[in-house]
């Protein structure tokens, strides 16, 4: 394999891995309150102005500054699940898709406003490329320890679903939350857990993405189209699909544009391809059932 | 008039409905029974095309309906109601029965042209007149009260012209006085030609307008018999009570 | 002094048709197209293609722009509209995101960031007329207003009764009948092909294109214009438009600093349509116009 693809290949899955984190929450959120949350690109993009402010402005070191960001942005999910999503929740679908696209451009009027509109970095010389894989590939300490970080957290995510008693609780409302309902399960519960999670996860890739792409204020809205294609690619609500379907994206992305297929400029059109690809060949995703995406 | 065969859906590993096959006469009003969860509106979506079928032949005046689109099946008269009542709230009653009934002018380019609905509006006046609901003719369908709500989606599925109509539950949660209205209601249309299959739980209600039962149990075919018969079978009862 | 009221009442005129043919699908009919921008852009960018390359003039392109866009309209219908709305969404709302993107990269067909210039202004029978002038204000309203007479039309026939339908039942439309992709499909395109005659209008106005016209962050005028006067609301979303407009020249009134002025605007859209959606979703205009 030649150098460059491998490094192509090593880019895409660093990609990949940060588009899942977005992903995951994404598709949690679908899958459990039944809408799109297409504010979810801009927790994405606060983390990671969160994390500038601790780090480069008030100078905390790394690791507590990501510590400290993560978690305002848990909370930040929690309080937009109170009190913008929890109290529309059984009216109209479209009111909740409605507020979240208005909290999405008043939060990234916010990030202009506070930040400007250029271009900010959060990366300096202490994050200098090594080697790995014998000399192989270059690859930099975030992009390193991002793709574990993400690992580590998509197998708890797994696990936790899998295993735990709120885990069974949400898979039971997402299969079908009428009865979950009246089995009196406690979907105020489910909707805090997801939305704490999928903030948290989201914060955490928008500071690797920082460090991989710098900061600017329409980079939530970037990765959310890159995070809607990969769910439905997917699936809709389907957690392998959400990861395999960012690790599609990243890998293809990273070799077309690489090996010069496509121009740079078009980067970020090749996820919307992809999505309008899936729905003219397969709408209900890579993991889905053809009858349920038609009925919802 | 209506003949199925061999029906059969799953869900999962689940058999909602399994090789369930009957046959019902033209004109006659034809009960679907069975405790719940044993398949009957399912069996009404595989019928009509709501629900894919898996398996199994839907034969209608002795032509085979394709697994196509419901809305087609209208057309060729096959109309349903639904257990929920789904009715236009936003709508206003008048509005409710003209969409049931104007088949001809729906198209956006129809929209500049000049449309008689007072044509329609008779057929409407009368089909409200027999259920006491003609003042309500400009009224939104969201302000009525569920029994009125109930006689609404019935008035609609007749507005439609259908031949076969499937009512699923037109009972459910009416009132004394208002049942009497649906029971004249459902005999009218069994006057004026119509073919009905009826699931209902109002047992009563159903044996007094009922030509024939079916009876269903876990998604099968049990029995099919004049009411006074299947009241007493043995199987039937052990159904109720034993699943 | 008086240019400048033309030109207020020329955008505004611009702005209350792409509203209202919004209003067609996203009101109306309840569809959750969340892109309309793009069919306005792309209306625009026809125009202006054809106009600086092949010398079509303004009252052709108005054709033209209304088929290409509803053109688009129909190809992103038919890719979701057997699914559930949130794939429309998605859809529509990624197209708005990468629009920007290919309009400044595909340098070929778009002249890429610097834009197009010199598009004519609208020639009427060997006479030019000019923009910001009586005429040309004359003629934009007699467009405006009639394609709103168009959408009225289209908004109380037995069209617009089934997507009022639709919106509030589609399984039970479908149960009574009637062809609810079609109908679907054809809200879409319509509204659409509208937004695509508001760009051609802006295109002819303002004699220069560039790929700001695709903004993200103008989806929520429209939305907020549609929803604050009541969806599938008629008179409410020309009301909704005109509050819109004033509301949104506050922040340059008060006086807020030029470079936060359009993030200012945002924000106070944004909270707006929040706001709306919370207190009257039905819209604020309903007590004026509904005749219950």
């Amino acid at each position: 394999m030649s150098e460059l693809v491998a490094q192509l290949i090593w880019n895409g899955l660093v990609t990949g891995a940060l588009i899942a984190l977005v992903a995951l929450g994404l598709t949690l959120i679908y899958g459990i309150a039944g809408f799109i949350q297409f504010a979810h690109g801009e927790i994405v993009a606060l983390g990671a102005y969160n994390f500038m402010v601790f780090h480069k402005l008030m100078g905390w070191e790394i690791i507590p500054a990501v510590g400290i960001s993560v978690l305002i942005m848990i909370i930040i999910g929690l309080i937009l699940e109170r009190f913008f999503f929890r109290p529309v929740r059984e009216k109209d679908p479209m009111i909740p898709l409605v507020i979240s696209i208005g909290l999405s451009i008043g939060l990234q009027a916010i990030i202009l406003i506070f930040f400007g509109p250029n271009i900010l970095t959060i990366s300096d010389k202490t994050h200098a490329s090594i080697s790995i894989f014998g000399d192989k590939i270059l690859a930099t300490p975030s992009q390193i320890i991002a793709i574990i970080s993400a690992v580590i957290l998509m197998i708890g995510l797994g696990v936790f679903l899998k295993k735990s008693k709120i885990g069974k609780y949400l898979r039971a409302v997402a299969s079908n939350r009428e009865v979950a309902q009246v089995f009196g399960m406690n979907i105020d519960n489910s909707m805090k857990w997801i939305f704490g999670i999928g903030a948290g996860m989201a914060a955490l890739a928008g500071i690797f993405l920082g460090f991989e792409q710098n900061l600017e204020p329409l980079m939530g809205v970037h990765i959310s189209v890159k995070a809607f294609s990969a769910v439905i690619l997917g699936a809709v609500g389907s957690i392998r699909g959400a990861i395999i379907g960012a690790f599609l994206i990243g890998l293809t992305e990273s070799l077309l544009v690489g090996m010069g297929v496509i121009p740079s400029g078009f980067t970020s059109a090749i996820p919307f391809v992809i999505l309008i690809g899936m729905l003219l060949l397969r709408p209900e995703g890579l993991f889905g059932n053809r009858f349920e995406s038609l009925r919802r | 008039m209506l003949k199925i065969q061999e029906l059969s859906k799953k869900f999962g590993g689940v058999h909602a409905v399994e090789k369930f096959s009957f046959e019902i006469k033209p004109n006659h009003i034809t009960g679907l029974i069975g405790p719940n969860g044993a398949g009957k509106t399912t069996a009404f979506n595989l019928i009509t095309n709501f629900l894919p079928r898996d398996k199994g032949e839907v034969f209608y005046k002795e032509e085979l309906i394709k697994k196509s689109s419901a809305y087609k099946l209208v057309k060729k008269g096959i109309a349903r109601t639904f257990q929920q009542i789904r009715i236009f709230p936003e709508l206003t009653v008048k509005e409710n029965l003209l969409l049931a009934m104007s088949h001809d002018y729906d198209n956006w380019w129809n929209s500049f042209g000049n449309i008689d609905e007072n044509l329609e509006e008779e057929r409407i006046m009368e089909l409200l007149k027999e259920v006491n609901l003609e003042k309500y003719l400009e009224e939104k369908a969201g302000n009525l009260s569920y029994g009125q709500s109930k006689l609404l989606e019935i008035l609609r599925v007749v507005a439609t012209n259908a031949d076969l109509i499937l009512l699923d539950e037109p009972a459910a949660g009416v009132n004394p006085t208002m049942l009497r209205i649906v029971e004249k209601l459902i005999l009218g249309l069994k006057e004026k030609g119509k073919t009905l299959l009826v699931i209902e739980h109002n047992m009563p209600f159903l044996m007094g307008i009922s030509d024939e039962i079916i009876v269903m149990e876990s998604g099968k075919f049990l029995c099919q018999d004049l009411p006074e018969k299947v009241q007493k079978d043995p199987k039937v009862l052990e159904a109720y009570l034993g699943g | 002094m008086i240019e400048y009221i033309f030109s207020l009442i020329i955008i505004t005129s611009i702005w209350t048709l792409l509203a209202q043919s919004y209003n067609l699908s996203f009101g109306l009919t309840g569809l959750f197209n969340l892109g309309h921008i793009i069919f306005y852009g792309i209306g625009a960018y026809t125009a202006a293609i054809l106009n600086t390359r092949y010398g079509i003039g303004f009252f052709p392109n108005l054709i033209f722009a209304a088929l290409v866009s509803g053109a688009f309209a129909a190809f992103f219908g038919l890719l979701t509209l057997r699914l559930s709305g949130h794939y429309l969404a998605i859809a529509t709302l990624g197209a708005a995101m990468i629009a920007t993107v290919v309009a400044t990269n595909w340098v070929s067909l778009t002249n890429g960031p610097l834009g197009i210039r010199g598009i004519e202004e609208p020639e009427f029978f060997g006479k030019i007329i000019q923009a910001d002038s009586l005429e040309f204000v004359v003629l934009m309203l007699i467009i405006v207003v009639f394609c709103n007479f168009l959408l009225y039309k289209i908004f109380n026939s037995p069209f617009g009764r089934i997507q009022r339908a639709i919106k509030d039942d589609e399984i039970a439309v479908r149960a009574v009948g009637k062809n609810t992709f079609a109908a679907k499909s054809w809200s879409l395109i319509l509204s659409a092909a509208f937004a695509g005659i508001a760009g051609c209008l802006y295109t002819h106005y303002r004699l220069f294109l560039d790929p700001s016209i695709f903004a993200l962050p103008e989806i929520i005028i429209l939305i907020l214009m549609v929803v604050v006067g009541g969806r599938g609301n008629f008179k409410g979303a020309i009301l909704g438009t005109i509050l819109v407009i004033i509301i949104g020249e506050l922040p340059r009134f008060i006086g807020f600093p030029d470079n936060i002025i359009g993030a200012t605007r945002n924000l106070l859209f944004a909270a707006l349509l929040i706001g709306t959606m919370f207190t009257r979703p039905q819209g604020l205009f309903t007590f004026f116009t509904e005749k219950e």
